[in-house]
C-alpha cells in the first residue's frame, strides 16, 4: 500500500521534466483511476442496497369477495348491481363493466331506477343514495329517519312521480315522493325487521317481514293493519302481477299466493326446504319466478298454484337475494351475480 | 524465497509425501462421516423481520414446510365412499409421519373442517366427516350440501368442479427431514393409489425429498463427470502422469475439505455438489498447468537422470506465485459471500473456503513432488497426437494479440463487456418461473404443483400478522377486523393470489347463521359489540386448536392468511410491495402489522436479502482480486488488468442467467457467486508467464508466444476437458444441476477465452509496468522475431 502512494507522488516531478502534457496526462490518469475504482467498489459494496421493487395491480371491477345484493334495469338494455362496501357497478348492453361513484362506504342492500336517469339504492346504517344523472354520481340522501337500535335498509322499490318506498330494521318504512331527495316515516318504530314492500298504485302497499307479519295499507301508508298469513317463518320478499295475484317468499321454502289483493293467503308447495330470498313476475315469460340460497331458482305459471324448484348450475351454489327479469334473460345478483335463461347459466365474472 | 520453497519442497519430497498421505488418510476417516442433508433453517436469514415473525407465529399460524395433498377423481366427483375412505386413511396415516404437527391436518376427515349450524337450542359446529365417513347416499348427499354451503371448504379444501379435494399438513420446522418425510409420505400415498384416483403431492419437504431422491443419480453423473475428464486428459496430454496426479489433487483437495468440514460440524448439502464440482475443476486447472510446465521443461532438458527432479522443481518455483494467487484469490472472493445472514451460505463459504486453499498443498505443492518422483519422463502412452489443432488456436491467440487485430479484440471485449453488464440488470431474483427452479418443468413435482395450484387457490402460503404482544381481545376490535377484511380484498386483486383467509372470513359466517341464515347478515358487525359477541359466540363452540389458524389463544395477534399460486420472484416482490402499499394508507390506531410468515414470507425474506447483498458481493469480491493483485505485483495496474477476465465472465454469465430465465435464489446464489473469482487464474498463469519471458529478456511478442503456447496450452486443455464434463450434468433428472453445470461450463469457456484472446491484446497494447518492468516503452521497429513454436 505503501508503495503505492509513493508511486503516485512520484507521478509528479518525472512529469515536469517528461515528454509533455499529454504524457504527463496519462501517467497522473493511470495512477489516481485504479485508485478511484478500487473507492467505488468499496463504496459499492458497502453502500449500494437495492430494494425490492413491486409493481402494483389494478383491482377488477368485480371482486370475489363482492356480494351483490341489489340488480335493478334502469333501461336501455343497462344494468345496475350494488352490494359491498357500496360498490355500485353498471353493465352496459355490451357486457362492459364499470365502477359509479356511490358516494358511501356502506354495503348496499337494494337499488332500484325510476328510468334511466333516476336511481336509488339503500343499505346498512341507514344510508340512501340517489343519482338523477344515469348512475355516473350517486349523492347520499340527507335526513333519512333513523333508528336508536339499527338500520339497515334491506328494499327499496319505486312508483312513476318519483315515488320510492324503502324497508328495513326496527319496523322501518320511508318514504318519497320527490326521486328519494326527502324522506319521511311511514310507521313508527318497532322491533321488526321489513323485508319487502309491493307498490300497487294507488296507495296501495304491502309489506313483509320477520315472524310472517304482513302489513296492508290503502291510503298511502298513513293507515296500517295486519294481513294474517299462514306461516310463522320470516317472509323475504313479495311481488304482485296486477292488483289482485300476489306471492310471497321466505324462509325454509315457504311460498305463499294471494288472489284478493294481499288480504289473505294460501301456501304453495314446492317441495324444497332451503331459504327463498325474492320472488319477480316475468311478464314475457308469463310465469312466477324465485330466488334463494344454494344457487335455488323456483317457478310457477300465472296461477301460482304448481311450482318447480331446480339450481341454475349443479355447481355454482351461490345465494341470490334479488332475482330480475329483464331483456328476456333472468338475472340473479348475490354471491355471484349471472343471467339464466331456464337452461344455461351465465355468471357475469370467473 | 520461492526459490527456497521448491528446493525444500523437492528436497524433503518423502517427508512431505508422507504427511499429506497420513494427513489424507486421517482426514478421510472423517470425510466419510459428514452429513448429506438439507437443513431448512439454514436456508433462512435469521435477523430478518421476515423471518422472525415467522418463527415467532409458525407453530399457530403455519410453518413453511406445509404439504399439500390432492386427490383428484378421475370420474365424476369426490363424494365415493372408495375416494373419501382414502382422504381419510391417509389423514389418519399422517399423524404416523414424522415430524409432523399433529393439530395442522386438515382435510374433510379431520376435525377441523366443520359446519356451523343454528339451531332452536343455539348455535352449534359439527365436523364435516369425522370420526366417520357418510353413511349411505342419503348422508352423502347431506355432506356435500354441507360442503357446497361452507365457503370455508368449498373452494379451499374442495375444488369448485368438486373433482378434488386437498389434505394440508404442516411439520414442526426443526424436527423435519425431508428425505425421511418424503418416503414415509410416499408410501402413505401409494397404499391408497389406485386407478380411480389420481393422488398428487407438493411442499417444500417433498421437493427436497425429490432431491434426495436423485443423489444416487447424481453419483453417477459425478463419476461419470470424473471418467469423462481423465479419459480427456489421457488423449490430450498422452501420460499418465496428466491423468493421476490431477485426479490425486482433486480428491486430496476433496477428502480434506469434507474431513475438516466434518470437524468444523458443517453438514454437506445434495445441491452443493455442484459447488463441489466447481472447486474441483479448479484443482485439475492447477495440477495440469504443473504437469505442463514440467513436460515443457522436460523438453529443454536432455534425457538424465536427474531430469523429473529439476523439471519439477522448476516448474513448481515457476507456477508457485500464479498458482497460489489464482488460489488465494479464488478463495479471497468466496469468502465475501459469508457477508450474508444466511446460514446455508456462511457454511458454504467455511465450505468452500476451506476446499479452496487446500488445493495450494493438494495442486500447488503436491503435484511437481510427484512428478519429482517420475524415473523415465520422457516418451508419450499413446501414439495420438492432437497437440498440433490445439496449438493452432494458440497461434489464432498470439496473432489476435500481436497483429493490427488486437485493437479488434479490446474494442469488441469492450462493447461486449458493455452490453452484457447492461442485460445483466434484467437478471430476476427469486425464481424465475412458476414451479420449482430445481426439478424441470415436466417433473412429476412440478405437474402435481401446476395442477393444484390450477384447481385450488394456491398450495404456497404467506401469513400477515396484525395486533399487538400482550393485548388480549386485540383482534376482536371492529378496525382490525374491517382492515383485515379490506386488505385481504386488496391483496386479492393480485391474480397470483387464488384467495386469503382470516378470522374476519368467518365471523360473518356466524354473523348469517345467527339470523336465520339470512345471507344479507353474512358481514361484518357494525360495531365492537356485535362482533365481541359474535367472536364469543365462535369460541363457546370451537375446541382448543380450531381457532389456531386465525388468531392466536389472547386474541392478541391475528393472521391473514395468503394464498400463491406460484412462488416466481416477481409474485413475492409485488405481493410484500402491495402488503407495505396496504400499510402505509391504513395505519392503525391499536396494535400493528407484522410481515410475514409462511413459505412464502421466509422466500420474500431470502429473496430481499439476496437482492441486497448481490451488489455488495460482486463489488467486494472485486474489490479484494484488485487488492491481492495490487499487494502481490506491487501496481495498482496489475489489480485492473485482471479485473478484465473476471468482469467479462461474469456480465456474460448474468446475462445468461437473464436470458435463460435462471432467477438468482437460494440455491443459485453460491454457484453465481463463488463463481465471481473464478477463472482468473486461467489469467494469471499467462500473464505471470508473460512477465517471465519478458524478465529473462524477451521482446514482447516472444514472450507472447512462449506464454501462450505453454500456459496457454494448459488453459485449453484444462478448459475444454472441464467443459465436456460440466456439459454431462446437462442429463441431471434436477433441472438446477443441468443448468448449473451449463452455467459452469459457460464460466469456464468464457474465462478461459478472455485469458487465451483478451488478454494477451490487453498487455500488448496497454504494456503494464508490473509485466514489463519500469523502463520506457521498447521500439518495437525492429525488435520482431521469428516467431518460435514449439
Amino acid at each position: 500500500m505503501d508503495r503505492n502512494n509513493e508511486l503516485l507522488r512520484l507521478a509528479q516531478p518525472p512529469a515536469q521534466r517528461g515528454p509533455g502534457l499529454a504524457g504527463r496526462a496519462l501517467k497522473v490518469t493511470s495512477s489516481v483511476v485504479p485508485w478511484l475504482i478500487i473507492g467505488g467498489l468499496l463504496w459499492a459494496g458497502l453502500f449500494v442496497k437495492p430494494a425490492a421493487v413491486g409493481n402494483t395491480v389494478q383491482p377488477p371491477v368485480l371482486e370475489a369477495r363482492d356480494h351483490l345484493y341489489g340488480v335493478a334495469a334502469p333501461g336501455g338494455g343497462w344494468v345496475w348491481l350494488a352490494g359491498s362496501g357500496g360498490k355500485i357497478v353498471a353493465v352496459a348492453p355490451d357486457g362492459r363493466l364499470s365502477l359509479q361513484a356511490s358516494g358511501t362506504g356502506r354495503t348496499l342492500q337494494d337499488i332500484a331506477a325510476w328510468d334511466a336517469q333516476h336511481g336509488v339504492a339503500v343499505g346498512n346504517d341507514g344510508v340512501i343514495v340517489t343519482t338523477d344523472d344515469g348512475g355516473r354520481i350517486w349523492t347520499p340522501a340527507s335526513d333519512v329517519p333513523r333508528s336508536e337500535v339499527a338500520n339497515k335498509l334491506t328494499r327499496v322499490r319505486v312508483a312513476e312521480g318519483g315515488r320510492a318506498v324503502v324497508v328495513g330494521e326496527m319496523g322501518a318504512i320511508l318514504a318519497s315522493d320527490d326521486y328519494g331527495a326527502s324522506w319521511r316515516r311511514l310507521r313508527a318504530e318497532e322491533d321488526v325487521a321489513w323485508n319487502d314492500v309491493a307498490l300497487l298504485g294507488a296507495g296501495e302497499l304491502r309489506v313483509v317481514g320477520e315472524f310472517g307479519r304482513m302489513l296492508v295499507s290503502h291510503d298511502g301508508g298513513a293507515s296500517w293493519r295486519e294481513a294474517a298469513a299462514p306461516v310463522e317463518t320470516s317472509l323475504m320478499a313479495i311481488a304482485f302481477r296486477d292488483a289482485r295475484h300476489g306471492v310471497a317468499v321466505g324462509l325454509d321454502g315457504v311460498v305463499l299466493a294471494s288472489e284478493d289483493g294481499g288480504e289473505s293467503w294460501r301456501r304453495a308447495e314446492t317441495g324444497i326446504h332451503d331459504h327463498l330470498l325474492d320472488v319477480a313476475w316475468d311478464e314475457a315469460g308469463g310465469r312466477w319466478v324465485g330466488a334463494g340460497v344454494l344457487g335455488r331458482w323456483v317457478s310457477a305459471p300465472a296461477d301460482a298454484k304448481t311450482w318447480s324448484a331446480g339450481r341454475v348450475d349443479e355447481r355454482d351454489l351461490s345465494w341470490h337475494t334479488r332475482v330480475l327479469p329483464a331483456g328476456g334473460e333472468l338475472w340473479f345478483a348475490g354471491a355471484g351475480v349471472g343471467r339464466w335463461d331456464g337452461a344455461r347459466w351465465q355468471p357475469l365474472v370467473r | 524465497m520461492i526459490e527456497r520453497i521448491a528446493e525444500f519442497c523437492i528436497h524433503r519430497r518423502a517427508w512431505l509425501v508422507s504427511v499429506i498421505a497420513v494427513l489424507t488418510l486421517v482426514l478421510g476417516w472423517f470425510a466419510l462421516r459428514i452429513e448429506v442433508r438439507t437443513v431448512f433453517e439454514d436456508m433462512l436469514p435469521s435477523r430478518h423481520e421476515y423471518v422472525q415473525t415467522h418463527e415467532r407465529f409458525k407453530d399457530t399460524f403455519g410453518g413453511s414446510n406445509m404439504v399439500t395433498i390432492m386427490f383428484e377423481a378421475k370420474e365424476g366427483d369426490i363424494f365415493t365412499p372408495a375416494l373419501l375412505d382414502k382422504v381419510r386413511t391417509v389423514t389418519l396415516g399422517l399423524r404416523e409421519v414424522s415430524a409432523v404437527n399433529p393439530y395442522q391436518i386438515t382435510s374433510l376427515a379431520s376435525k377441523k373442517l366443520k359446519e356451523v349450524q343454528a339451531s332452536t337450542e343455539g348455535i352449534a359446529t359439527t365436523p364435516l366427516m369425522w370420526p366417520d365417513l357418510p353413511d349411505g347416499p342419503e348422508a352423502m348427499a347431506a355432506l356435500k350440501e354441507a360442503v357446497l354451503r361452507n365457503p370455508l371448504v368449498y373452494g379451499p379444501y374442495v375444488s369448485k368442479d368438486l373433482q378434488a379435494t386437498l389434505i394440508t399438513v404442516d411439520f414442526i420446522d426443526r424436527d423435519v427431514d425431508y428425505a425421511k418425510v418424503f418416503e414415509e409420505v410416499r408410501t402413505l400415498v401409494g397404499g391408497v393409489a389406485d386407478d380411480s384416483v389420481r393422488v398428487r403431492v407438493v411442499g417444500d419437504p417433498i421437493l427436497y425429498g425429490w432431491v434426495n431422491h436423485y443423489v444416487p443419480e447424481t453419483i453417477n453423473l459425478v463419476a461419470a463427470a470424473l471418467a469423462v475428464t481423465l479419459s480427456m486428459l489421457f488423449v490430450l496430454l498422452r501420460t499418465w502422469r496428466g491423468v493421476l496426479l490431477p485426479f490425486l489433487a482433486g480428491v486430496v483437495s476433496a477428502v480434506w475439505a469434507l474431513g475438516i468440514c466434518r470437524l468444523l460440524g458443517i453438514h454437506f448439502e445434495p445441491l452443493v455438489i455442484v459447488v463441489a464440482m466447481l472447486i474441483t475443476s479448479r484443482a485439475v486447472s492447477h495440477s495440469v498447468q504443473i504437469v505442463n510446465r514440467f513436460d515443457d521443461e522436460l523438453e529443454s532438458i536432455a534425457k538424465g537422470r536427474e531430469c523429473a527432479r529439476h523439471a519439477a522443481k522448476v516448474a513448481l518455483a515457476d507456477l508457485f506465485r500464479p498458482g497460489m494467487l489464482g488460489v488465494i484469490a479464488d478463495a479471497a472472493c468466496m469468502a465475501v459471500v459469508a457477508l450474508s445472514p444466511i446460514p446455508m451460505l456462511q457454511k458454504l463459504t467455511v465450505l468452500s473456503v476451506v476446499w479452496v486453499s487446500t488445493l495450494t498443498i493438494s495442486a500447488v505443492i503436491l503435484t511437481p513432488v510427484m512428478l519429482s518422483f517420475i524415473r523415465r519422463p520422457h516418451g508419450t502412452v499413446h501414439g495420438l497426437d492432437l497437440a498440433p489443432p490445439l496449438r493452432r488456436i494458440l497461434d489464432l491467440g498470439v496473432w489476435m494479440a500481436t497483429s493490427r487485430f488486437r485493437f479488434v479484440v479490446i474494442g469488441c471485449s469492450t462493447i461486449v463487456m458493455l452490453v452484457s453488464g447492461l442485460y445483466a440488470f434484467n437478471l430476476k431474483i427469486g425464481d424465475a418461473n412458476p414451479g420449482s427452479p430445481i426439478l424441470w418443468g415436466d417433473s412429476a413435482y412440478n405437474q402435481d404443483a401446476a395442477a393444484i395450484n390450477a384447481r385450488f387457490q394456491g398450495a404456497d402460503r404467506m401469513f400477515v400478522v396484525l395486533g399487538a404482544e400482550g393485548q388480549a381481545d386485540l383482534v376482536k376490535k371492529n378496525e382490525i377486523l374491517t382492515t383485515m377484511n379490506r386488505f385481504q380484498r386488496f391483496m386479492e386483486a393480485q391474480p397470483e393470489i387464488g384467495g386469503s383467509i382470516s378470522i374476519a372470513d368467518v365471523l360473518p359466517v356466524v354473523s348469517r347463521t345467527l339470523r336465520e341464515g339470512n345471507p344479507r347478515y353474512e358481514e361484518l358487525g357494525d360495531s365492537q359489540g356485535t362482533n365481541g359477541s359474535l367472536m364469543a359466540v365462535l369460541d363457546s363452540v370451537s375446541e382448543p386448536g380450531d381457532m389456531d389458524r386465525f388468531v392466536d389463544s389472547q386474541y392478541a395477534n391475528g393472521a391473514v392468511t395468503l394464498l400463491f399460486r406460484d412462488r416466481k420472484g416477481e409474485t413475492i416482490r409485488t405481493a410484500v410491495a402491495r402488503v407495505k402499499e396496504f400499510i402505509a394508507a391504513n395505519p392503525l390506531a391499536q396494535g400493528g402489522w407484522q410481515l410475514a410468515g409462511g413459505l412464502i414470507g421466509v422466500m420474500a425474506a431470502v429473496n430481499e436479502v439476496i437482492l441486497s447483498g448481490q451488489i455488495e458481493a460482486v463489488a467486494l469480491a472485486l474489490l479484494v482480486l484488485v487488492v491481492i493483485c495490487t499487494v502481490v505485483y506491487r501496481s495498482t495496474v496489475a489489480g485492473m488488468l485482471f479485473m478484465v477476465p473476471v468482469i467479462i465472465s461474469n456480465t456474460l454469465t448474468f446475462s445468461f442467467m437473464a436470458w435463460k430465465g435462471i432467477g438468482m435464489n437460494i440455491n443459485t446464489v453460491p454457484v453465481a457467486a463463488l463463481g465471481i473469482g473464478l477463472g482468473v487464474d486461467y489469467a494469471f498463469y499467462i500473464a505471470d508467464r508473460i512477465k517471465e519471458e519478458i524478465a529473462a529478456g524477451s521482446s514482447p511478442e516472444r514472450a507472447i508466444t512462449v506464454a501462450m503456447h505453454s500456459a496457454g496450452m494448459g488453459v485449453v486443455v484444462t478448459a475444454s476437458v472441464l467443459i465436456v464434463s460440466t456439459l454431462l450434468w446437462w442429463a441431471s433428472s434436477l433441472k438446477f444441476q443441468a443448468e448449473m453445470g451449463l452455467l459452469m461450463a459457460i464460466w469456464l469457456g468464457i474465462s478461459a477465452m478472455s485469458a487465451l484472446f483478451v488478454m494477451p491484446s490487453v498487455i500488448y497494447v496497454f504494456r503494464p509496468e508490473f509485466i514489463f518492468g519500469k523502463r520506457e516503452r521498447p521500439v518495437l521497429a525492429g525488435m520482431v522475431p521469428a516467431v518460435q513454436t514449439h
